[in-house]
């Protein structure tokens, strides 16, 4: 599958903070790409170094084969970027900013501007100042879904807006980018998880893990050992099993690798006394609630 | 339609209201005032306000799509850094350039004048405008909104040339801070490198917002914009302005010493010229002006070369003058001085600051004194008599002057450039002495008016005005007006006679 957006040892640096260091991105061409990780960790940095509006400290990135460094007006006439802290032209009603943006995409769709203008019930004589801020997201994306973008960037579009309006977007977003590629970042995986197909995790400066979300979800399992009698911890623990605990005669930790033979012959070879063992799948909140820890625990 | 015409058509509609401030204030200052400029001395203030009310339109139209900061809608839009920049270049052509034209044009056929017999004027003020938006729109582009904007206008622009000027001030003498009649073509200088600087910034900022670096840059073309006021090149300037007048009539003019006046440097008191211990004057005889002609001593350069050797340059002085012992000045004590600047008149003589190591040197041991005259033709003159307390009179070259009260005279004449070269007031009146004259161009004097085709400050419009107290009416009063002809050289050589300087 082709990358549609692809970093290498991608860093940007303010100052004397280091905010991505080595980044390696790879979103593969027709995938919903969720980019996640906690507040502060880098993830409207890496957007905005991906679009060229703030220039790489080192590495590399291509948006669309075209060395984002370089991306130009061109480009842009294939990408849709919504942000949540984007500064919109606040005089303008919405009519009139539709109309502008149309005279620069010679591919806009006048009849799919008015469908989305429809679909969100966005108020087109009203300027865009006096809008809530879920409507003026709405008008943000209508306005870059309404020319076919090949690759739509959204920064955290649902920050701050309640769950129906969330719904709407989502809703209106993918009923009109259909095989379109889609980067959304957001440090709430409830937003995404419903209608990502990739999942990225960014913490310390780089991605932790990227892959997709159905292999994420099949690797990650609640182990449960059960013995006889209260067993000890051994040296030798696998860096793979993360948060072991033991509560009474029950050993349990999150397996990131899991498979079901190779889980139980290493757990065998652990423990060679334990009595049963019970795998769980796990919701993918709890995943990343524990790669969060392990990751915070490393840091220590 | 294309990108930039969309841009553009945007900041219209976003932008009328200031628009019509502006280009309001515009038509007020360049328009009703070289018209009226007896009855619009408010609008002097209006006037001034003028490159205020240009630099907050720029900012305003360049701060629509801001270069500062990253959260902008339009940076991931299909629009050009080009596109935008033609776009915000078309809007100050057309709301600022146009207007300022019109206005101009206006200015001139409110006073009957024909636009196209000052073209050259026109164009001159066109590429004044032109720095002034390049400039605002350069410091627009490297702040974030009208309060950074004016932040970087005093941080990166107004402190770093104040200082430079400070500096240059301190080191550099005051001569090359105003090149008199030539001071347009520093005043031109100066624009276009501020305009080849500002397009520069513009570019980088437009290309890469790297702010940081394009106020560097800023602050760097204001310093050396500040540095510039003093830039050696005077010379240059006028023999170039002597490219651009006619070359005939200044052929036959000869300067030279005037030995049997008394052919020694005389000793000077400290009050007769400037209080200069070091000054001297040489008596000179001058033929060959054509009838009815004058001559105007701009600069002189003096050289002098000592018996051990040691030479001493003035460099081109504008202390250094030719002048006419000729009644003028104070009109109270009615006392003979002399008329600075103007040949031929009665005992015409060379004054010259001397260093003070040349002129305490011993005298009879040896020297040579030589100088070199940069002189200005002068037409012969036009006299027209002005009416107190009537309406404008139509003087020579598209001017008009009012005279103004009774006792306390009042006068101000407002000629579209290129100026007369040379004009005084001539008064008759009880308890004056007859024929005096009062230099109306007060600027001539203090070498500000222009030879150009613009003002020394890249205007259009040249107002002078002066003030005389008479004990009684007048019974005549008239403008008498020379025009600049030809501008020339010429060279003596001093023979001192012996004696020491003092």
């Amino acid at each position: 599958m082709t990358s549609v957006i692809r970093a290498q040892g991608l860093s940007k640096r303010f100052g004397r903070t280091e905010v991505l260091n080595g980044l390696d991105l790879d979103v593969p061409a027709g995938s919903i790409y969720g980019l996640l990780g906690p507040n502060g960790v880098g993830k409207t940095t890496t957007i905005k170094v991906l679009m060229n509006i703030l220039p790489p400290s080192g590495g590399r990135s291509e948006v669309m084969g075209t060395d984002s460094r370089r991306l130009g007006p061109g480009d842009f006439t294939q990408i849709g970027y919504v942000s949540e802290n984007q500064e919109m032209p606040e005089w303008m009603t919405v009519r009139y900013f539709l109309d502008y943006l149309s005279g620069f995409y010679p591919a806009w769709d006048r009849a799919l501007a008015d469908d989305l203008v429809r679909a969100f019930q966005l108020p087109l004589g009203r300027k865009m100042k006096s809008l809530s801020r879920g409507m003026k997201m709405k008008a943000a994306l209508a306005s870059s879904l309404a020319y076919w973008p090949k690759l739509i960037v959204l920064d955290e579009p649902f920050t701050g807006l309640d769950a129906l309006v969330r719904d709407e977007l989502i809703e209106g977003l993918l009923a009109r980018a259909e095989g379109t590629t889609i980067l959304i970042s957001s440090h709430d995986l409830a937003e995404i998880e419903s209608f990502a197909s990739h999942i990225g995790y960014l913490d310390g400066g780089r991605l932790q893990f990227s892959e997709e979300l159905e292999a994420l979800s099949a690797r990650f399992r609640e182990i449960s050992l059960t013995f006889e009698a209260p067993p000890a911890l051994p040296r030798d623990w696998p860096a793979t099993w993360l948060q072991p605990e033991i509560a009474g005669p029950v050993v349990r930790f999150i397996d990131t690798r899991f498979d079901e033979q190779r889980t139980a012959e290493e757990a065998r070879r652990l423990f060679p006394e334990f009595r049963d063992m019970a795998a769980n799948a796990m919701p993918l909140r709890s995943i990343f609630v524990s790669l969060a820890k392990a990751n915070r625990d490393g840091a220590r | 339609m294309s990108g930039v015409l969309l841009v553009f058509r945007k900041d219209v509609r976003r932008l009328w209201p200031r628009i019509l401030l502006v280009v309001g204030i515009e038509t007020l200052g360049r328009w009703v005032h070289p018209a009226q400029p007896n009855v619009a001395g408010a609008l002097i203030n209006v006037m001034s306000l003028e490159a205020l009310a240009q630099w907050f339109l720029i900012a305003s139209a360049i701060h629509e799509e801001r270069l500062v900061g990253d959260r902008q809608y339009w940076l991931t839009r299909p629009i050009s850094w080009r596109t935008l920049l033609a776009a915000k270049l078309l809007f100050f052509v057309v709301f600022v350039h146009l207007p300022v034209l019109a206005a101009s044009v206006n200015g001139l056929l409110a006073r009957g004048e024909s636009p196209a017999a000052h073209w050259a004027g026109l164009a001159m003020v066109q590429f004044a405008t032109l720095g002034t938006v390049l400039c605002g729109a350069a410091v627009a582009a490297a702040s974030a909104g009208m309060v950074q904007f004016v932040g970087v206008s005093l941080a990166a622009v107004m402190a770093p040339a104040v200082i430079a000027l400070l500096l240059a001030s301190r080191i550099l003498g005051s001569d090359n801070m105003n090149w008199g009649g030539v001071e347009w073509l520093h005043f031109a200088a100066e624009n276009a490198v501020t305009i080849v600087a500002a397009s520069a910034i513009l570019a980088l900022q437009y290309s890469t917002r790297r702010t940081a670096l394009s106020r560097l840059l800023l602050a760097s073309l204001a310093v050396a914009v500040g540095l510039a006021m003093w830039a050696p090149g005077w010379h240059a300037a006028f023999a170039f302005q002597s490219r651009l007048g006619e070359r005939a009539p200044d052929s036959a003019v000869r300067i030279v010493q005037d030995s049997p006046r008394g052919g020694e440097l005389a000793p000077l008191p400290r009050s007769a010229w400037r209080g200069d211990p070091s000054a001297v004057e040489v008596p000179i005889l001058v033929t060959g002006v054509p009838p009815g002609m004058a001559v105007w001593s701009d600069r002189i350069a003096a050289t002098g070369v000592l018996a051990d050797g040691s030479v001493w340059s003035s460099g081109w002085d504008s202390l250094n003058r030719l002048g006419n012992a000729i009644m003028s000045g104070n009109i109270a004590s009615g006392r003979t001085t002399r008329e600075e600047g103007m040949l031929p008149g009665a005992d015409p003589w060379l004054y010259l600051n001397v260093d003070p190591y040349f002129a305490s040197s011993d005298y009879s041991a040896g020297r040579e004194l030589h100088a070199t005259m940069a002189l200005t033709l002068l037409s012969s003159e036009e006299i027209t008599p002005l009416q107190a307390g009537g309406g404008p009179t139509r003087v020579p070259q598209g001017g008009l002057c009012w005279v103004m009260g009774m006792g306390n005279l009042s006068i101000l004449c407002s000629w579209p450039a290129p100026t007369p070269g040379y004009a005084v007031i001539r008064i008759s009146a009880m308890g004056m002495p007859t024929g005096f004259e009062m230099p109306l161009l007060s600027e001539r004097l203090f070498g500000n008016l222009s030879y150009g085709p613009c003002t020394n400050t890249g205007g259009l419009w040249q107002t002078v005005t002066g003030n005389v107290v008479v004990s009684a009416g007048p019974s005549e009063i008239l403008l008498v007006t020379r025009r600049a002809v030809a501008h020339f050289e010429r060279e003596i050589e001093i023979h001192p006679g012996g004696g020491q300087l003092p």
